[in-house]
């Protein structure tokens, strides 16, 4: 169970595939400017880990190692056609919004990253546990981009949904270079560099803290 | 012990100057401040909270993040105050405060401080956080409002430029962003710096000298309406001479000023834009890092590899 | 001898993984597409009758090679023609539903059906702060931004794109039904 449980964190913080993988980057950059835009790509994507991940792990003792990449891929890209009829079918504005970024969850490196370093490996339940954690991991960094872009570049967070709130007032502008895709790239730096600093910092009381209990910092 | 720092060791060329950052910084500023007090006379106290708000909040972001950094302050070496005052001076007067304090933070901070503080920037950060700006709000950064004159829209953005008298356009009595409505006293901050030899005269002379030349063919109001419209004299002088993002030879000087002079007119006359100034120097300081490279010389001796 | 085998398993596999994939994948197209078909039926309708005010339905017309679509009120008579028209923007293309009263030679309404323009800046182009300018607006004007037109703050470029592309559907309107008597 504890296995399990670490399987499942560890995609939520220390190994998130955003903040700390860099992984899928494509999606991270291009589809964050709006809170619901980046929660919509996170769950489908996280659907397509999950389901992808499952088959994969199933049928990994059947698939020769030659024809394995071509048939996860084949795997995932059924999911991933999946994904988009039916958000066209049952969420039809989501999917106008998203376009052609739902199609391209296919070459998101995350997917074929798990399904190779993870599912191709592991037994089911661990897989589950994994492909839940990243999905996770995922879709809250998304959607904390997503958040933090649509604040400053439109002044509300899920506009155009029913739960949108107007964030900030009267006075407020919003920054356009927020929601355009210089926005993407300078929000992430801004988030990682901002988390590297917090880590470092942390990291760096760590080495003092063994260096005056006279431990050896080779460690760290 | 304690004077062991005295006998540092270092190879040659051992040759003093009385020159530091702060004394060229310190320089800049002085020769910054005929447009500065310009632009007051002309626009009032809005210029001065601008002014005011963008200078203190440069140097503030400076002290924040060299604090953060742990690497000593060095706010006093007036760069950080330079930038914060150049970027005043390419702000429309009526831009609100707390815009402009964004952009400085900017400035400072995403220009400058991310790629390791002054002499690691690739781009001029004044202009960065202009470029900033002018993607967030096109539109305050673009209105621009003038005291007693009719004309509302800045010359290069009128319909008919040649209407504006060249007159107006060299004493300031233009709309414009701060320090760019008067040329006169641009030139003459800019021919101090050139006097003190703290800026090369190559990049104005190949940045005015091609955009002169070009708008002789091209575009309509002439050379003398493109030299004095607009913020290129200020451009010229304080910005594309940056000593940081500027390449350090004399060969590199005049491609760096005659492709600014280039773009300028192509953004000019054939973009979307009304202004090019600012991209134009920014799309050459990306630049730099290859025109050093092949335009510096060989020392003496040196084979060339493959040749 | 064994190297033969193998390469029969990967065909075998593949070729299985394909089949599934390609079952799977056509049971979703039955139960989705119907309701992406409707979806997008649905949008066409509700475009057509809205750049035409007081229509409640609408048929079809084929005129000189377009396709126009013919609104009808509650009484069964003709209030103008909507037409589906795209041109260039200041990023992407755009695509609008224009509503024409050619009898009076001018325009009813205009929908924007499609556009990437800059969020906040062009893409106003979709608030009725700007369209509405276009209601009533006759077929001889000259579609100008910043003259006729009121451009969108900051954005003249895409404010342009529109007028343009309504002055050449006025034309191509224009053309077909000159063509068509």
């Amino acid at each position: 169970m504890l296995t399990l449980w670490k399987d499942f964190v560890k995609g939520l913080w220390k190994e998130n595939p955003v903040f700390v993988m860099l992984l899928g980057m494509c999606p991270t950059l291009a589809v964050t400017n709006t809170a619901t835009n980046g929660l919509a790509m996170g769950l489908a994507t996280s659907f397509v880990l999950l389901g992808s991940g499952i088959v994969n792990s199933l049928v990994k003792r059947l698939i020769p190692d030659e024809v394995r990449i071509p048939s996860f891929i084949v795997i995932i890209a059924t999911f991933v056609t999946i994904v988009d009829y039916s958000a066209k079918a049952y969420v039809p504005a989501i999917a106008e919004s998203l376009k052609l970024f739902i199609p391209l969850i296919v070459v998101n490196c995350l997917i074929l990253g798990r399904s190779e370093s993870f599912a191709s490996k592991q037994p089911v339940h661990r897989t589950i546990a994994d492909a839940l954690g990243m999905g996770v991991g995922f879709t809250w960094a998304l959607t904390f981009l997503g958040i933090i872009r649509e604040v400053i570049g439109f002044g509300t967070v899920f506009r155009g949904t029913s739960l949108a709130i107007q964030v900030m007032g009267e006075w407020f502008q919003p920054w356009l270079i927020m929601v355009l895709p210089a926005g993407a790239f300078l929000t992430l730096g801004t988030v990682l560099g901002v988390m590297n600093y917090f880590k470092n910092r942390a990291a760096s009381v760590k080495v003092d803290l063994q260096d005056s209990t006279g431990e050896s910092c080779h460690t760290v | 012990m304690s004077n062991r720092t005295q006998l540092t060791v270092s190879p040659g060329p051992h040759v003093r100057s009385k020159e530091s950052t702060s004394n060229i910084m310190f320089n800049v500023v002085l020769a910054l401040l005929p447009t500065t007090l310009t632009a007051i006379y002309y626009f009032g106290s809005s210029a001065l909270m601008l002014i005011i708000a963008c200078s203190i909040t440069a140097v503030a972001t400076e002290a924040l993040f060299q604090k953060l950094r742990g690497i000593p302050v060095t706010i006093g070496d007036f760069s950080a105050l330079v930038t914060g005052l150049l970027l005043a001076l390419t702000l429309p007067p009526e831009l609100p405060i707390w815009m402009a304090i964004v952009g400085s933070i900017i400035a400072i901070a995403l220009g400058k401080q991310v790629f390791g503080g002054l002499g690691y920037n690739f781009f001029n950060p004044a202009l960065v956080g202009r470029a900033f700006l002018l993607a967030s709000f096109p539109v305050a950064m673009t209105t621009w409002k003038l005291i007693d004159v009719t004309s509302s829209a800045t010359p290069l953005g009128a319909d008919n430029p040649t209407a504006i008298a060249l007159k107006d356009l060299f004493l300031g009595r233009v709309g414009g962003s701060l320090g760019e409505t008067s040329a006169v006293a641009i030139i003459l901050g800019g021919l101090y710096l050139l006097y003190k030899g703290y800026i090369d005269w190559r990049v104005p002379a190949g940045y005015l000298g091609t955009v002169a030349v070009l708008t002789t063919f091209v575009g309509k109001g002439g050379p003398i309406f493109h030299l004095l419209a607009g913020g290129l004299m200020l451009g010229a002088f304080f910005m594309a001479t940056d000593m940081v993002t500027t390449p350090v030879t004399k060969k590199g000087r005049w491609i760096f000023g005659i492709g600014c002079g280039i773009l300028l007119v192509i953004i000019r006359v054939y973009g979307g834009l009304p202004e090019g100034v600012l991209y134009s120097i920014l799309l050459m300081n990306m630049f730099v890092p290859i025109i050093d490279k092949y335009t510096l010389p060989r020392a003496f001796g040196e084979v060339k590899i493959n040749g | 001898m064994g190297k033969e085998k193998i390469d029969i398993k990967l065909i075998v596999v593949l070729t299985s993984i394909m089949i599934i994939s390609a079952l799977v994948l056509s049971l979703v197209y039955q139960a989705t597409t119907p309701l992406i078909n409707e979806h997008a039926a649905q949008a066409k309708k509700e475009a057509i009758l809205d750049v035409l005010p007081g229509a409640v339905k609408y048929e079809k017309l084929e005129k000189g090679g377009l396709e126009l679509y013919q609104g009808l009120d509650e009484a069964g008579s003709p209030v103008g023609i909507a037409f589906q028209h795209e041109g260039n923007g200041f990023q992407g293309t755009i695509i609008l539903m224009i509503g024409m009263d050619v009898e009076n030679q001018k325009l009813l309404k205009v929908k924007i059906l499609d556009q990437l323009d800059t969020p906040g800046l062009g893409a106003r182009m979709a608030e009725e702060e700007f369209k509405g300018q276009f209601q009533g607006k006759s077929f001889s004007d000259n579609f100008v931004a910043k003259e006729d037109v009121d451009a969108i703050a900051g954005a003249t470029i895409s404010s342009q794109a529109v007028s343009n592309i309504l002055k050449d559907a006025i034309a191509t309107v224009e053309q077909a039904y000159s063509g068509g008597e």
